[in-house]
């Protein structure tokens, strides 16, 4: 028939016409806002890095914050005044992290002070890992090597100690053969968990076969330390693919820090391994 | 005594004032001393039987006229006396009839398509002084045949796509049918099928609209001066019309598309008496591309629909009308994907009590539902469902006074969210069902269509509204961290909250000489719906709300003055419209915030103010072998939210400044014609990192200013070459060749900032463009 042979042609044109380019844009250069990455870990001592914001297309490395008065304090009255190291790095050296306990941070810049608190919680301890034949079959995708074979997918099923008297907050970061999940950070509450005292997590979208390599990360965070990472897994565009409900204008993550400061000082205690995967 | 003395004055001069407004409001009711009768009946195509929606009867000799409602019904009270009665309608054969008046009579009148249409062809259906005369202000009227004739994305004929070029009216994105009116989001568009909201108004994630031309009569857009009977949303009403179906012989229509296929079947039951149509619509290009290998054998992405309508004349007083629209979209990969879809039913019963009376009785439902396929058993689903009631009225008292009265109640039940989640071993299983909420949305409405004098005429009315959020239900209460801190269990049916809502609304039409006039109005409307969004065009996963304790309901108050002025008679329309606009209680979400599946969404919702303000600018001839139209909007759209951009008034993500349409057409000979419409528009909105940091070793971008900077100017051009195949006494065929985008102008859907692949280290702005030029091609049968 003439008129689908005439359609037919025109259809097989329609797949091919979006197209990426580089384009030029004009950012407003901004006056530089205050970076802070600081942390402390359970059993570690803290450590902190200060910076500024650079100009967006510019390449050069941005301008670190050095030999500033920056002071520690936690819950239970100590104090200590953390060690430049050079570069904008300092380093605590007394205060370890330890469960349940608040921890305070104030940083002396020229024209301002910068304070904020983070707690860590009840420590977290793995108690098993397991693999389970996987549910459903996720679409093939870059970085997850394996799928496209018929053998049989698994899923990991991880369960580690909750701290029932408590509202839990975890980030869950799972490497596979060493490569970063386009999933991004799992950010799971115990809203939508049972508080049972063991947590059952088992991920569906991470399928492995035999002999990959599994790293395991889970952190316990504080509520507010939680939001900050859900802002940032949520500008990331981590979590949810395209149709899923789309990104959202973006914004900075809000810091504990003070206004119009950028970072965050965070707290957590930890489960970190790594293995490969043998049936 | 004084205190008497000066209670009596008061009392003499209220009731002064008294008499002098009860003699304003019965001046027009004076001449009701003389004996009157009242003529009515229905203004139909001959050939098809379909009902004729704004047809003019009009009696020169008393410059006296009416106009057809949307059921082609009229009715004239006049004097005794013999009259001579002019009918006519764009497109049709005028027709004149003697009535000698002195009873009350029923005279119903079918008009003969014009065969001159083909060599004039017009593109509205309307009087040709009608923008002049009309109380109506800030409203579109498209005919089908104006958006036949448009080029559209892929050659699909497109309602939504085509009001997108009339001016107060843009494209929230490239290519997408959902659209903003003066400043109002999406989510604040009425849009209704026979009366039925439609809740998501797209197919194939907002490419294609949900509505099928071939179904439908005649579309409306009122973006100011809402007339009372219209409610429930803030910024504007898109009410469409489905055809009746033909009731004088069968027919079948359709075509062939690059996208889709589509047939509708028409036809008398009962001739003269009883009438259906079927009109079915199926996307194929999943199946094409599946042939062609650009798909993937496992890749669903499809849509369907079906519009039906059955009508039935019980006699000259009643009528019945069953009309009812589903659709749905598919779009996946294996176990993994999501499908949604609008279902809409309407039954209808017009009856005529005593001559002037127009009664039309209503039932309504309305479903809209989407869902997710997450691998296994494990899905998600969403939705919201509507039951409502309506009772319309329309009094034709007098050729000066037309009064519409009459209620509405709407039941809503608003499904935010469930998920099912099961492991193969059965070891583990989650459910997450979010509560369902319940709300009555009820309004009562009263207006009033009056000729004043010959020069001044006003629709004025008034509308209340009250809502009322129902258990079965928890209500809760947050504190600043947005936690829980109170709770209350509310039983099924019992009221959590009301709120209610009264809405004025004025327009004025003063006319300046015979071809000018000057119309100013004023409208409130209030909104008790609320759409979650992350997107800007409004994507099917999009979730309803109602308005509860803590988000408030939405109102917008506008004002518009226009000048419309006709030339070389009424062959050139212009018109010149300014508005502004107040939106309260206006809608964001906090950052970070997760809108699925989310119980306390409700605390994650800000609120604040928002306002529009512009001036549209049009410019249509209507006739000749050239027609179309030239539209400009300039505008602006700001709104100031506590919690967003530090406060401050930020410009909203839809807001254009300029807005500019071209569309025009040209009839080469009886055969084809061609038509081409450009469009430039100011880029959306948009927010752009103005620095960047490093927060654990990765690039991190830092915003100073929502929405500061602007994505690059959009414009496009479309071209449409139409042409008839040669005439069959049964059968006729037609071709559109269209180009989509026709210059391939790389319009940036979207602008990511990313390391660039050649240079590492180095960031660089990619541009998305989604559509380059796209040639496509239709045939269209009909017999």
């Amino acid at each position: 028939m003439k008129q689908l042979t005439i359609l037919i042609m025109a259809l097989s044109s329609l797949f091919f016409t979006a197209c990426e380019d580089v384009i030029e844009i004009d950012l407003n250069s901004s006056t530089p806002a205050v970076v802070v990455e600081g942390n402390i870990v359970y059993g570690k001592t803290a450590q902190l890095k200060l910076s500024y914001t650079s100009n967006y297309f510019n390449n050069e490395t941005s301008e670190k914050i050095e030999d500033v008065k920056v002071t520690l304090t936690n819950s239970k009255g100590e104090t200590e005044i953390l060690t430049h190291l050079g570069n904008g790095t300092y380093q605590g050296k007394t205060i370890v992290g330890e469960a349940n306990t608040k921890y305070g941070l104030k940083v002396e810049l020229k024209d301002k002070v910068l304070e904020g608190s983070t707690s860590i919680l009840s420590k977290i301890e793995l108690e098993s890992l397991s693999f389970i034949p996987a549910t459903g079959n996720m679409p093939p995708r870059p970085g997850n090597v394996n799928l496209n074979d018929s053998n049989p997918k698994y899923q990991i099923q991880i369960n580690f100690t909750d701290d029932t008297l408590q509202e839990n907050y975890y980030l869950f970061r799972i490497k596979q053969n060493n490569q970063k999940s386009e999933f991004g950070d799992i950010l799971m509450a115990d809203k939508i968990m049972p508080n049972t005292g063991i947590v059952t997590f088992s991920p569906m979208m991470y399928q492995f076969a035999p002999g990959d390599t599994v790293d395991v990360k889970i952190y316990s965070l504080d509520n507010e330390t939680f939001d900050f990472y859900n802002q940032l897994a949520d500008i990331s565009g981590g979590g949810m693919g395209p149709g899923m409900g789309g990104m959202s204008t973006p914004y900075n993550p809000e810091s504990n820090m003070g206004y119009n400061v950028l970072g965050y000082f965070s707290a957590w205690s930890a489960i970190d391994t790594t293995f490969v995967f043998v049936p | 005594m004084i205190t008497n003395l000066k209670n009596k004055n008061m009392d003499d001069k209220f009731y002064k004032k008294g008499f002098f407004l009860l003699m304003f409001i019965c001046l027009t009711f004076v001449s009701q001393a003389q004996e009157k009768f009242t003529i009515n009946g229905k203004i139909t195509d001959k050939v098809t039987g379909e009902d004729l929606i704004g047809a003019t009867i009009y009696i020169t000799a008393i410059s006296t006229g009416t106009v057809t409602n949307t059921y082609g019904f009229y009715a004239l009270t006049l004097p005794k006396g013999s009259y001579q009665l002019a009918i006519s309608y764009i497109g049709y054969q005028s027709t004149t009839e003697k009535v000698e008046l002195n009873a009350d009579k029923t005279l119903s009148i079918a008009l003969a398509p014009n065969d001159k249409q083909l060599e004039e062809v017009v593109v509205s259906t309307e009087r040709r002084d009608r923008n002049i005369t009309s109380t109506e202000m800030g409203v579109e009227k498209l005919s089908m045949k104006q958006i036949e004739t448009i080029p559209v994305l892929m050659g699909e004929k497109d309602v939504l796509k085509t009001i997108q070029l009339m001016p107060g009216i843009s494209s929230a994105s490239e290519g997408s049918s959902g659209f903003t009116v003066r400043g109002g989001d999406v989510d604040q568009n009425l849009i209704l099928l026979d009366e039925a909201p439609v809740y998501s108004a797209s197919h194939l994630m907002g490419f294609f609209s949900v509505f099928n031309s071939d179904a439908l009569k005649d579309v409306s857009i009122y973006k100011g001066g809402i007339p009372a009977n219209y409610g429930g949303r803030a910024s504007s009403v898109l009410d469409i019309t489905m055809r009746d179906g033909n009731n004088k012989q069968f027919a079948a229509s359709g075509g062939i598309g690059l996208i889709s296929s589509r047939l509708t079947l028409e036809g008398p039951i009962i001739e003269d008496k009883m009438s259906f149509i079927v009109s079915g619509r199926r996307s194929y290009a999943d199946l094409m591309g599946k042939a062609i290998n650009v798909l993937d054998n496992d890749m669903d992405l499809y849509f369907y629909d079906i519009n039906a309508k059955l009508n039935y004349k019980l006699n000259d007083k009643n009528r019945i009308y069953l009309s009812g629209y589903f659709g749905k979209d598919d779009f996946g990969f294996g176990d993994f994907g999501m499908n949604w879809g609008n279902t809409t039913g309407t039954v209808r019963w017009n009856h005529i009590f005593g001559s002037k009376l127009f009664s039309n009785t209503t039932a309504l439902y309305s479903n809209y539902d989407y869902g997710f396929k997450l691998g296994g058993d494990n899905n998600m689903a969403s939705g919201i469902e509507d039951f409502s009631f309506k009772q319309d009225f329309t009094y034709y008292m007098n050729p000066n006074n037309t009064m519409k009265f009459g209620f509405i109640s709407n039941y809503h039940i608003f499904n935010p969210g469930e998920f099912h989640f099961s492991n193969n071993d059965s070891v583990q299983s989650t459910e997450i069902v979010l509560d369902k909420k319940q709300a009555l949305e009820s309004a009562i409405y009263f207006s009033n269509n009056q000729k004043i004098s010959s020069r001044l005429s006003a629709d004025y009315g008034i509308r209340f509204s009250l809502f009322n959020q129902l258990g079965q239900g928890w209500n809760y209460s947050y504190n600043e961290a947005n936690e829980r801190i109170d709770s209350t269990f509310f039983d099924k049916g019992e009221n959590i909250q009301t709120y209610y809502g009264i809405e004025p609304r004025l327009v004025l039409n003063y006319r300046l000489t015979d071809a000018s006039s000057l119309k100013g109005s004023y409208n409130r409307m209030s909104q008790y719906m609320h759409l979650l969004s992350n997107s800007t065009s409004g994507q099917p996963t999009d979730t309803w709300m109602p308005s509860t304790s803590i988000v408030k309901p939405m109102t917008v108050n506008q004002v518009s003055v226009g000048y419309f002025q006709n030339f070389f008679n009424n062959n050139l329309e212009f018109s010149v419209e300014t508005y502004y606009k107040d939106m309260q209680n206006i809608s964001d979400y906090e950052n970070g915030a997760d809108i699925m599946l989310n119980a306390d969404i409700e605390a994650q919702i800000l609120s604040g103010r928002g306002r529009s303000y512009g001036a549209e600018f049009y410019l249509k001839k209507k006739y000749g072998k050239l027609n179309g139209w030239i539209s400009y909007t300039l505008s602006k759209t700001e709104n100031k939210i506590d919690g967003i951009n530090n406060n401050n008034w930020y410009s909203a993500s839809y807001d254009k400044t300029h807005d500019f349409s071209i569309v025009a057409n040209y009839d080469i000979n009886k055969r084809s014609s061609f038509s081409a419409t450009w469009v430039y528009n100011t880029g959306n909105a948009v927010t752009f990192p103005s620095g960047k940091y490093q927060y654990e070793g990765k690039t991190l971008e830092y915003y100073t200013e929502r929405n500061g900077y602007r994505m690059p100017d959009y414009h496009r051009l479309d071209l449409n070459y139409h042409l008839k195949g040669k005439e069959h006494k049964k059968f006729s065929t037609s071709w559109d060749f269209s180009v989509y985008n026709a210059y391939n102008r790389k319009n940036a859907y979207t602008i990511t900032f990313q390391e660039s692949e050649t240079n590492p280290g180095q960031t660089e702005a990619v541009r998305l463009s989604l559509f380059g030029i796209i040639p496509s091609v239709s045939w269209n049968f009909n017999f």
